[in-house]
């Protein structure tokens, strides 16, 4: 948590049944206790999605995965913290 | 400042269910990286060795993930392994000497399994092993082993093994209860037929499985057969088995929980 959380972009590899879901899970739980605000997305939705509709997309899981936090004021967040 | 506010973080899981071509990829990365502070990805080992290992030298410098921070995550050690069962058998346990006999009880059964490296001590086989641990009476264990989901993927099992024809040895004596037969389950998208895979070794009658060098692989992404390049009994037997599927782990432990 303290290595990933030191990195911009990071890349976790693992064989099959090692706990990588698991560790996403944890890891989305940790960060959000830590006030920041992850989103989990599995791979396998992005089949089906294009480059231009990324934003949709992701509006799509910020709705199901927060109750109290709108779209729109995700997108906000970087705003606030940068100022 | 930047750093002190909430940060968003994109979390992918699985990314080898994600687009195959690195081409759609890579016009999905810049999307998301432009949103997020912090991105991190997980995926298969598959997926590492085909894009970022086998790619070309070319492929490698417009491949956007190379610009990403690599982990890897690694099987249990002894140390780990041990202190995963005892913050597991730590729940709910207030007296600390039994805490104690439990993890001692526990980590003596997974070390049957684990010293051998017969088994890779990832997370959900020590669960397996502590699961059968947890009960008193051979035939418990075994009924509750024998509930355990079989939904897991089946990676590879031993194909018409004569049981009557195994020598036992000492050390693998544990292992003449494997099934004498197996037919890797039916599983969609995948291959029907399985793969015959014949191997030699000069340790093959040593094993306690004598006709083990005929293993059925199963249709499986990560199924490998190893060079059979042993020096020693535990080592020739590793390359026939290639990985484990949660058949394998379980009839281990009902060999050793009926001990």
């Amino acid at each position: 948590m303290e290595v990933i959380g030191r990195t911009r972009r990071s890349l976790l590899f693992g064989r099959d049944r090692c706990g990588k879901s698991s560790l996403a899970k944890r890891l989305c739980a940790d960060l959000h206790a830590r006030g920041d605000v992850p989103l989990l997305l599995q791979g396998s939705r992005l089949k089906n999605v294009k480059p231009e509709r990324v934003g949709r997309f992701l509006e799509s899981l910020v709705e199901k995965q927060y109750e109290a936090l709108k779209p729109e004021m995700y997108w906000q967040i970087e705003a606030r913290s940068e100022s | 400042m930047a750093d002190r506010g909430p940060k968003r973080v994109l979390i992918i899981d699985d990314l080898h269910h994600a687009p195959a071509d690195s081409d759609g990829r890579a016009h999905l990365l810049p999307e998301f990286e432009r949103r997020f502070d912090r991105i991190v990805i997980l995926g298969a080992d598959e997926f590492y060795y085909e894009e970022l290992i086998c790619a070309n030298k070319d492929d490698r410098k417009s491949n956007a993930l190379w610009a990403y921070d690599l982990y890897r995550i690694l099987p249990f050690g002894y140390l780990r392994c041990e202190q995963f069962v005892r913050n597991w058998v730590g729940l709910g346990e207030t007296k600390s000497d039994e805490l104690e006999d439990k993890v001692t009880q526990i980590n003596g059964l997974l070390t049957q399994f684990l010293r051998n490296n017969l088994i890779p001590q990832y997370p959900w086989v020590v669960m397996i092993i502590r699961a059968a641990g947890r009960l008193t009476g051979a035939a418990a264990r075994r009924k509750r082993l024998l509930r355990l989901p079989a939904a897991g993927p089946h990676y590879c099992g031993p194909g018409e093994v004569p049981a009557e024809a195994s020598e036992s040895t000492a050390s693998y004596a544990w292992l003449e209860s494997w099934p004498t037969s197996y037919t890797p389950p039916r599983q969609p998208n995948r291959r029907a037929t399985p793969i015959v895979v014949k191997s030699e070794t000069p340790y093959s009658r040593r094993l306690p499985l004598v006709d083990l060098p005929r293993v059925v692989v199963g249709q499986a992404t990560e199924s490998r057969v190893y060079s059979s390049l042993a020096s020693s009994p535990s080592q020739a037997y590793l390359p026939l088995i290639g990985s484990f599927s949660r058949d394998f782990a379980r009839a281990a432990v009902m060999r050793a929980c009926s001990r």
